[in-house]
């Protein structure tokens, strides 16, 4: 370091040194491994994320765990689905007992019985699910939702979409949450990149199939808030079939 | 009915309640039950002060006599009727305050009201803080009489309140009963009994008779039921026999049912035609205000309201407004009705506008608001209401899962509704990992970097589901699994292949029959496939992501 910023770091101690960041607040997806990485130990709230890979890459159920953890903290979730596809976990994972009075098992199906360990039901009171006709529809209802900063995270799921939100939609949305507790975090599968973009945490996200079974690559391409740094490999808890 | 059938309550009776408690259904007998709060001008004084510690306080009516006196004040010697003066002169140290007395009748009002939750028939009496309920017939909501007054009074308690509740064969014997205990239930026919040792005073009689009764060494209610009732007729008359039976709990006085207030109703005509924009915010927000204002003064929040414009067309246009919750925040009724107006345009200009509560329920107790729910509600629903008009009804929705066996079937798309919950236990709630900071992992496993094995697994996994499935190309091995398959984004030999999973079915309307199968490709893409085991054809039911 030269000595300019010797005195400088000397005189104002505030002044960024790289181990000395700020307290961030942030929501965490419940996952260790994976909340290690990020600045905060989540997502940083008021802040922009992005979760891009390949399609069927992943990024869905890293989303899905958010969803998760901010319904288990009593907080208001958001999915502006623009491809219309989002359906919650247990509707199809683990099976369904029928209710009462509802005919027997249909002949040769297997036991309709939730799998030991399969988490529970998503808090369905508290999760919104909106679908766009288009991306201008998707943009203006992330616009609402997060202006009016009682959701603690919004989805906006632009898997398939045109093209991306105009880097000026990027720097108003970012102002309207910035001193909310609102995560807005975008999913698609090239990065949203345009100049001065206001998104904070940027992770690629790819599914692995190793001989110990199915695992999610998540790796950090871009932090704000902290050197970018890192992957970690998350396996599946249950890599059973699903079932039907 | 089954015993466990109500949630234990925290102030639950030590002892079971006896059997012959047990809500009689279909029977003729009648049964009523009492609320009686004691001391009613004090508790509600109380209330109102959020239940402060306080000096030695009487409270004085509109004719300056005291009404009512807190115990200290009483052992200062301080009695209801006396004036200030003699109070004062007997307690100096005594604080005087004012009864409000129409606050207080407001707020008995808004009682019976919540106490309608209760019983269809509620009588609110003319005694202050005294209110009946038909308690006949609910055997089928509670397994016991004991068990329903408790449910009364834990409401109760709720408010701010103590009271004491019975259950009788009559009004006045469960008025009476209420001085046994703060829950207690009369069985059938035993009214005479119960009521035996209760005092004297507790009749309504006349002065000269409650003095002849003292003086003749009557004290309790079985004195008098004791006494032969042809003696009593020869010598007190009617007066006699009419307080003889009411001592054996015989009070044949109907109960007089409490009508809900009228709602309230408020109304603008215009000087001109009003078109639709942003000045009818204006008159929105002015009839929102007055009509919050009538309904806050009479102790209830808006549930639902209705705005009738007349137009320049001569047509009238009715809008329902319904707040996810009783509401007194004029600014979100105003909003949620500008909102409808938006999504409702006009054919003609305004003349005449008309905002009427249609349906109101007991306020809230302010106290009580700042628990609710984490943030501002109103902001939430208000926003909901928004992205409804962007949207549509049918694409802001809220998933509830279906007991269905066909996987396309278990989810039914319903209308989000933003609702007031109840708060969230703060100790469900996941505590976050402590100590970690901008990370430093670089390809290590999860498994490997987290050895108490919280938090080590993906425990949900994303499926995108195609709806209604796609057709794909599949090439099977000799037993029929597939080895190979294309879809619209991969395509290739197969890395892994987990099933079948077979299900089938609805042979009476329309039968089906499919083997699931979860296949990867060698990259990592994931999907799940079914054969139509009748149509012998493949078809893509979701994307794993």
């Amino acid at each position: 370091m030269s000595a300019t910023a010797e005195q400088l770091v000397t005189l104002h101690p505030q002044v960024y040194r790289g181990d000395a960041l700020p307290p961030v607040r942030a929501l965490g997806t419940g996952i260790a491994a994976l909340d290690g990485l990020l600045p905060g130990g989540g997502f940083p709230r008021g802040r922009i994320a992005e979760l891009h890979g390949p399609m069927a890459g992943g990024r869905m159920t890293l989303a899905l765990h958010l969803i998760r953890h901010a319904l288990d903290r009593g907080e208001r979730a958001a999915v502006v689905d623009l491809p219309g596809t989002f359906v919650p976990p247990e509707t199809w994972n683990g099976g369904m007992p029928p209710a009462q009075g509802e005919p027997d098992a249909p002949r040769g199906t297997a036991a309709g019985r939730a799998p030991a360990g399969s988490p529970p039901d998503l808090d369905a009171e508290r999760l919104l699910i909106g679908r766009p006709a288009d991306l201008q529809q998707a943009l203006r209802a992330v616009g609402i939702l997060t202006r009016s900063r009682q959701w603690g995270l919004v989805l906006l799921d632009l898997t398939g979409a045109p093209r991306m939100p105009s880097a000026a939609w990027l720097q108003r949305v970012g102002s309207d949450i910035r001193s909310a507790d609102t995560v807005l975090l975008l999913l698609h599968a090239r990065p949203v990149s345009p100049l001065g973009s206001p998104i904070t945490l940027r992770l690629h996200v790819q599914r692995r199939l190793t001989e110990a079974g199915r695992a999610l690559r998540v790796r950090v391409a871009k932090n704000k808030l902290a050197p970018p740094e890192g992957s970690v490999d998350l396996p599946f808890a249950s890599p059973g079939v699903p079932h039907a | 009915m089954p015993e466990n059938s109500t949630p234990p309550l925290p102030f639950a009776p030590s002892t079971p309640p006896a059997t012959s408690t047990a809500v009689p259904t279909g029977t003729p007998l009648r049964r009523v039950a009492c609320v009686r709060i004691p001391a009613p001008h004090l508790a509600f004084y109380l209330r109102a002060r959020r239940g402060a510690a306080l000096p030695p306080t009487a409270l004085l009516d509109e004719a300056g006599l005291v009404r009512a006196a807190s115990r200290e004040a009483r052992q200062a010697g301080v009695e209801p009727g006396m004036t200030r003066k003699q109070a004062e002169a007997m307690a100096p140290h005594v604080r005087f305050d004012a009864l409000d007395p129409h606050a207080e009748a407001a707020e008995w009002e808004r009682l019976a009201l919540l106490l309608g939750r209760f019983s269809p028939t509620v009588e609110k009496a003319e005694e202050a803080g005294v209110f009946y309920l038909d308690a006949h017939g609910l055997g089928r909501l509670y397994p016991s009489l004991r068990e329903y007054l408790a449910h009364i009074r834990f409401t109760l308690q709720g408010e701010g309140y103590q009271p004491r509740v019975a259950v009788a064969g009559s009004r006045f014997a469960a008025r009476a009963a209420t001085h046994l205990n703060e829950i207690h239930v009369v069985p059938p026919g035993r009214d005479p009994v119960a009521l035996a040792p209760l005092p004297l005073a507790l009749l309504p009689l006349s002065p000269g008779l409650r003095e002849t009764f003292a003086a003749l060494g009557l004290r309790a209610l079985g004195d008098l039921t004791a006494i032969p009732v042809a003696e009593l007729e020869a010598r007190f008359g009617r007066e006699g026999i009419e307080a003889v039976r009411l001592a054996q709990g015989e009070d044949p006085t109907p109960l007089r049912p409490f009508a809900t207030p009228e709602l309230a109703a408020v109304e603008l005509a215009l000087d001109g035609p009003l078109e639709q924009g942003d000045a009818v915010r204006f008159l929105l927000a002015n009839l929102a205000n007055r009509l919050i204002d009538i309904l806050n003064r009479r102790g209830l929040a808006c549930e639902e309201a209705r705005l009738v414009l007349r137009l320049d067309d001569r047509s009238e246009q009715t809008l329902a407004i319904e707040p996810a919750a009783p509401t007194l925040s004029a600014r979100l009724l105003a909003d949620l009705a500008f909102l409808a107006l938006e999504r409702n345009p006009l054919p003609a200009p305004i003349l005449h506008a008309r905002l009427e509560a249609a349906r109101a329920g007991a306020a809230a107790p302010d106290q009580r608001v700042l628990f609710v729910e984490r943030g501002d509600p109103d902001r939430a629903e208000l926003a909901v209401a928004r992205l409804r008009n962007l949207l549509g009804d049918e694409a802001v929705l809220r998933p509830r899962r279906v007991a269905a066996w066909r996987p396309e079937q278990r989810v039914r798309w319903e209308e989000y509704q933003e609702r007031r919950l109840p708060p969230r236990d703060p100790s469900s709630f996941r505590r976050p990992r402590e100590g970690r900071t901008a990370g430093t992992f670089t390809s290590r496993s999860a498994v490997e970097s987290d050895a108490d094995g919280a938090g080590r697994f993906l425990r949900d996994e994303g499926l995108r589901l195609c709806a209604p499935p796609l057709p794909v190309q599949v090439r099977v091995d000799a037993g029929g699994r597939p080895v190979w398959c294309q879809s619209a984004w991969a395509w290739g030999p197969l890395a892994r292949v987990e099933g079948p999973e077979r299900i089938g079915g609805d042979w009476w309307s329309t039968p089906y029959e499919r083997d699931y199968y979860r296949i990867d490709w060698p990259g990592g893409a994931g999907a799940w496939i079914f054969l139509d085991r009748l149509a012998n054809a493949w078809y893509l039911h979701g994307i794993y992501d």
